[in-house]
């Protein structure tokens, strides 16, 4: 094997999976996409400047690979289709949840499904920030971002997340005491 | 209630406990599934140059003995060439002096120079019928003519070379042909080797069809500029003949291998229809050949409108200067020409050749004779402009050993 790839995936493998896992939410598709981003690495690892962290030039090689695929699957065909398709939007709330998900509470489950409803761009910081838990800078780098972009992205996600989740609790009560005992 | 109240922190702490998500693969699986493509990819850098580099490579194998060839046949006939043109010189004053020793005259010292610019008395030169390089019907004393297309140096064109040879009644034109071909002397005249052919040559006169028999190795086929003269030799000498068409063999076999253009079982000769002639110099040489280019003109008026400009492609230069203006142009096939020439224009002996190029030119329209007016002198070379002038047999007259 490869002693690129060997060192890569010691140190990063399940960091970037798990990126893209959250970014398309499949699981089989993720696996598909963090391979395509070992053939880009490993074809690129020669010009890898060490001017950026290992981490970061991983990962943003990694928001490519995403950026492509959603560009791919939103060809103008399936844009169009997806208007006179109105059973997609079930399917979304009915999509296959991971093990490790199913076994949260629903409060986190229902964050999950959230995360649907921001934009490309909300839900990679979303990712980066808080699941990956990298700081500013270190997203900031790895989006190609200044981080101030970063941070205002970060404000918009999180606004956007909170008025969901609070829209549901109104509407659901689900949890309510749980929400209220933590404070 | 209730407007219920999320904090950032909560909101963040939730996000947190999101589930770390595991590839449960084995990583010697995953390395498995991407070494094909970031191997693969490796051995294509070399790949495509390396089959372009062995195709170009097998291509100038199968090039090259053609190659070589052509540049050693090139070196062969530039060589003969040269050694042509250091005898051109005497050989012309030679035939100027064979041609002197008929009228036994007594500007033979005069003649020898042979550069009919040198000539200032109109007289002289009439008596000494220097300079004309057409067959005319004084030529024919129970003579024929041969007209034999021949290749320049060059291979840009063929050259219409006619020789007089004793009549015989017992042969027909086409064997007269045959016999004469091998006396030719292509390289002392500054042309390209051509002729014998290397060919076996027979002729139906029922079906006006000549056959060919090429020998399996001809050289004919190999080289476009071989293989375009071969052609445009073989139709311009046999349209004299009144050959309509010629069937190729190769060894007795039907048809002939020709690199560019497969194979070729015939020619069909074609009416080479009006034809306007121009100067083609060799190098070192101020009397040109009057070579007819093949441009179907529609009138006599275009032709000789053609002729004043040079024609580079071929090598052809124009044949009426522009000291020649002509007013207008009469008379219909089958007649007399008459040319008008505009005031003030002088045919001066220098002009000779472009004269007989316009006759030439005039007999292809299907003239039969030209006459002159306003020209401000009465003789040019051997021709008296009081008088219809009768056109020439044919181009380019040479001399043959017999």
């Amino acid at each position: 094997m490869n002693s690129v790839f060997d060192d890569l995936y010691a140190k990063y493998h399940h960091d970037v999976y798990q990126f893209l896992f959250y970014m398309v939410k499949n699981k089989e598709l993720a696996e598909d996409l963090v391979q395509e981003v070992y053939i880009r690495v490993l074809k690129s690892y020669g010009r890898f400047e060490g001017k950026s962290s290992e981490k970061t030039w991983l990962f943003s090689i990694a928001r490519n690979v995403a950026i492509d695929h959603f560009r791919k699957q939103k060809g103008w065909k399936q844009r169009i289709l997806e208007k006179f398709d109105f059973t997609t939007q079930d399917i979304k709330d009915d999509e296959l949840m991971p093990e490790e998900l199913a076994l949260r509470n629903e409060n986190t489950q229902f964050m999950y499904k959230c995360l649907d409803q921001c934009t490309i761009d909300q839900r990679m910081v979303i990712i980066l920030r808080y699941i990956q838990e990298l700081t500013i800078t270190e997203t900031a780098e790895s989006l190609g971002w200044t981080e101030s972009k970063v941070k205002t992205t970060q404000h918009r996600a999180l606004k956007a997340l909170k008025k969901l989740m609070e829209d549901r609790i109104e509407k659901e009560g689900l949890s309510d005491e749980e929400v209220r005992v933590e404070r | 209630m209730r407007k219920s109240e999320l904090s950032d922190k909560q909101l963040e702490e939730m996000l947190r406990q999101m589930p770390k998500i595991k590839d449960q693969r084995d990583p010697r699986d995953i390395y498995q599934n991407i070494a094909s493509k970031v191997e693969k990819k490796k051995r294509a850098v070399w790949l495509f140059p390396g089959l372009a580099a062995s195709a170009a490579a097998l291509l100038f194998i199968i090039l090259a003995p053609t190659l070589l060839d052509w540049n050693f046949s090139m070196q062969e006939s530039s060589e003969q060439n040269s050694s042509a043109y250091d005898t051109s010189e005497n050989d012309q004053s030679a035939n100027t002096i064979l041609a002197d020793t008929d009228k036994a005259d007594s500007a033979s010292m005069f003649e020898a120079a042979g550069q009919e610019e040198e000539i200032t008395s109109l007289a002289e030169a009439k008596e000494a019928n220097l300079g004309v390089t057409a067959v005319y019907e004084e030529d024919l004393n129970g003579s024929q003519v041969l007209t034999y297309a021949i290749p320049d140096p060059n291979a840009l064109v063929t050259i219409p070379v006619s020789v007089v040879v004793p009549e015989d009644k017992t042969k027909s034109d086409f064997d007269q042909y045959k016999d004469t071909m091998d006396s030719l002397r292509e390289e002392e005249w500054g042309l390209a080797d051509f002729y014998p052919l290397n060919a076996e040559l027979s002729f139906d006169p029922s079906i006006k069809t000549v056959k060919a028999d090429l020998p399996k190795d001809h050289q004919y086929g190999i080289g476009s500029a071989n293989e375009i003269m071969f052609f445009s030799a073989m139709e311009k000498t046999f349209e004299n003949l009144n050959v309509e068409k010629i069937n190729l063999y190769t060894d007795g076999n039907d048809g002939a291998i020709f690199g560019n253009f497969g194979e070729i079982k015939e020619i069909s000769i074609k009416d080479p229809g009006n034809q306007a002639y121009f100067f083609y110099y060799l190098p070192d040489s101020s009397v040109p050949y009057l070579v007819p280019f093949t441009e179907n003109f529609k009138t006599i008026d275009a032709a000789y409108d053609q002729m004043t400009k040079d024609h580079e492609t071929s090598g052809l230069r124009a044949s009426i200067p522009a000291g020649i203006k002509v007013h207008e142009l009469s008379g219909v096939e089958g007649a007399t020409l008459q040319i008008t020439l505009k005031e003030g224009t002088e045919l001066t002996e220098n002009m000779l050749h472009s004269f007989e190029a316009m006759l030439l030119t005039a007999k292809s329209f299907g003239f039969q004779a030209v006459k002159v007016v306003g020209a401000e002198t009465d003789t040019l070379g051997p021709f008296n402009l009081n008088e219809e002038i009768k056109l020439p047999i044919a181009p380019n007259k040479r001399e043959i050993r017999n």
